[in-house]
């Protein structure tokens, strides 16, 4: 995809110059609804309440923050990597099924992933409340007396952004998969490779720029996430999102609150750029021409 | 340089392979025996379980009943990975994370070979398919016949015991397919390796194989050496699917030791080499289109025909007409071309074919005008058969 993208002519023939005015509606509400609140959010980052950087420079030297925007970081990370973890067995399973199989499997993913995120979150509070499903089974079972605190915990952020980021972890990955040609794992058999060293050495390398796709999909969200951490989390676990809202709707603090967005969105191009240079997802690309 | 390798190829057996996907017969007891050095072609349309059949030698299809042998051992039971046989699919299906090197020392590597061992086996290797110095290249970087002459490579590198191959020559353009055919040819006479090839390629087989089993509704419909299916298919889809021929159904008239008088349904008359076989008379006919000749004045066959020229088709070295005789046939007829050109479009022509230009098959030819399913035509038939 990458490598396509940079194969592409930057000129355009003359007439096809004409087609371009399609483009005109879109780009033009991008414009209006995106770049120009976001060029509004970066320009009062340094205007509000008085000109200058003193916005920045206390996010860089105020101790709080600086471990709020460690924390989101860390979050979104092993949210990733929960995913990544999980997610691969069931795009594999989804890749090799067939038939009615495959229909479950593919409705399992696919009905949470087009359910409310909204509903999804209040589900999992439910389900981890004091008296939830997960609870009573634990007292009916004699594990614990007292009803556990699972709610408004690290563990129940955790478990919410994992099930809610799994799909975008999965369907891209499932796709990658399938458009594997099976012949590739059959001629590592057949070259002497077991059934696992086929898979570790042939199948899991192509199906990487899958597991690419999908993390950087799961971890850019996840560094965004507001509904999720600030209904399921407790008054520790705070997240630049969180810290924002709070900016805005309890302090009234636009200007401190715009200049913690502009940091939380030049961090994440950081690291998209990062893993972009240093996992060589161009190169994988290419290979799977 | 070929002398490198020590070890010949082995002799392969087939017995009574079967394999049923749901209620359809796949492939329908099939045996045969590849002799060892010897290069075995699967001609069929698809759908004839020629792959199906090379799978289940493979070992990613488990045969429905039947044994695998080679070197007299069974290996129905034995993993893919356990087999010790070479595979060029279709594709080539190269690793295309790996370079060129790490795509033939695949093999060795997962026999656990020391890497000065796999250093020196991949140059063998590479040498033998005259790409020495491509070893760090990507797959992708390569030509189609590059590619396919690393998989090669790659399915001959750990000296197996038997090489597989899927249309081996599918993906290639036609003059690059002539190139490898030479190649292949004399890789497998000078490694002395069993090949076993499958393909719905009627050139790739003749030009290829020492015997060629001819597969239809997953049986072996013949089993011979090119010239033997091509002058004496024992069936009429054989002799339909390895070249072209007429098909015509006809009755027998009368017949004595040495010859039989046929008539077709259209009404054309004519005289038959061998005793026809024996029944209610119904069978079917066929005509090579080389063997069928134009006359001159005089000249004299066992068989001769007015017609009328159809359709002239100009092949460069050869001319294919399309003749209508009175009583209402098409003949196909191939002749060489002449410089100054023969005959042409809507001429009226005379035709002779000798007796023993007309195989005889039994059975009633019910069909159509042509008696027998068309033949695949290029670009058909690329699916597993």
């Amino acid at each position: 995809m990458l490598a396509t993208a940079r194969r592409m002519p930057l000129t355009i023939a003359p007439e096809h110059r004409r087609r371009l005015l399609l483009l005109l509606p879109a780009v033009g509400f991008l414009a209006l609804a995106f770049a120009l609140p976001l060029a509004l959010i970066a320009i009062r980052s340094v205007t509000d309440p008085e000109p200058g950087l003193g916005h920045y420079v206390t996010i860089g030297t105020v101790n709080v923050y600086l471990r709020v925007l460690a924390a989101t970081f860390g979050l979104a990370l092993t949210v990733t990597l929960a995913t990544v973890v999980l997610g691969y067995p069931v795009a594999y399973a989804l890749a090799r099924s067939r038939g009615t199989w495959r229909f479950l499997l593919v409705a399992l993913v696919l009905l949470p992933f087009w359910t409310s995120l909204l509903v999804r979150t209040y589900a999992w509070m439910v389900i981890l409340g004091r008296y939830g499903i997960v609870n009573q089974v634990l007292m009916a079972l004699g594990i614990t007396e007292e009803p556990l605190k699972l709610l408004h915990t690290s563990l129940a952020t955790h478990v919410g952004m994992i099930h809610i980021l799994l799909p975008f972890l999965i369907l891209p990955l499932w796709s990658v998969m399938t458009r594997l040609d099976p012949a590739l794992t059959m001629a590592a058999r057949s070259l002497g490779a077991s059934p696992l060293r086929a898979f570790l050495r042939v199948f899991v390398p192509l199906t990487l720029p899958g597991v690419m796709a999908g993390a950087m999909l799961v971890f850019i969200l996840a560094l965004g996430f507001y509904v999720t951490p600030a209904l399921l989390g407790g008054p520790a676990d705070l997240t630049l999102s969180m810290l924002i809202s709070q900016q805005v709707s309890e302090l009234l603090a636009w200007g401190f609150a715009s200049a913690l967005a502009v940091t939380l969105l030049v961090a994440t191009l950081a690291v998209l750029a990062l893993a972009g240079r240093f996992l060589g997802l161009g190169r994988i690309w290419e290979g799977l021409d | 340089m070929a002398a490198a390798s020590g070890r010949r190829g082995a002799p392969v057996r087939l017995d009574g392979l079967r394999k049923d996907f749901g209620s359809s017969v796949a492939v329908d007891n099939l045996s045969l025996e590849v002799g060892a050095g010897e290069f075995l072609t699967l001609l069929g349309p698809s759908g004839s379980g020629k792959s199906t059949t090379l799978l289940m030698i493979a070992g990613f299809v488990a045969p429905t009943r039947g044994e695998v042998f080679v070197s007299g051992k069974p290996i129905t039971r034995k993993a893919p990975h356990e087999r010790d046989i070479g595979i060029v699919f279709q594709h080539y299906a190269l690793f295309p994370h790996l370079k060129v090197f790490d795509n033939v020392a695949f093999p060795l590597k997962m026999r656990q070979q020391p890497a000065a061992r796999i250093a020196e086996r991949v140059a063998w290797a590479l040498d033998l398919v005259r790409l020495g110095d491509l070893g760090s290249r990507y797959p992708h970087q390569l030509s189609g016949g590059q590619q396919q002459r690393v998989a090669l490579a790659r399915a001959l590198v750990f000296e197996p015991s038997l090489l597989l191959m899927d249309e081996p020559l599918g993906a290639l353009d036609r003059r690059l397919r002539e190139t490898m055919q030479g190649e292949l040819k004399r890789l497998q006479r000078a490694l002395d390796l069993t090949v076993i090839c499958v393909t719905h390629d009627q050139e790739e087989a003749l030009t290829l194989s020492d015997r060629i089993a001819v597969m239809n509704h997953g049986r072996v419909e013949q089993l011979g050496t090119p010239e033997e299916l091509y002058e004496r298919p024992q069936t009429p889809f054989v002799a339909e699917f390895l070249g072209e021929s007429n098909a015509l159904a006809a009755r027998v008239l009368r017949r004595d030791e040495s010859r039989a008088v046929v008539r077709t349904t259209q009404g054309l008359d004519m005289v038959v080499a061998g005793a026809a076989p024996a029944g209610e008379g119904e069978v079917r006919l066929a005509i090579r289109p080389e063997r069928i000749e134009f006359l001159q004045e005089g000249e004299a066959r066992d068989n001769v025909a007015d017609a009328k020229i159809d359709e002239v088709v100009y092949l460069g070295d050869a001319v294919r007409y399309l003749l209508r005789i009175p009583s209402g046939e098409t003949l196909i007829v191939k002749a060489r071309s002449v410089a100054g050109g023969g005959p042409r479009m809507g001429d009226a022509v005379r035709v002779g074919w000798s007796a023993d230009a007309v195989l005889v098959y039994a059975g009633a030819g019910a069909a159509s005008a042509n008696g027998l399913p068309p033949p695949p035509k290029a670009g058909e038939g690329r699916g597993r058969g």
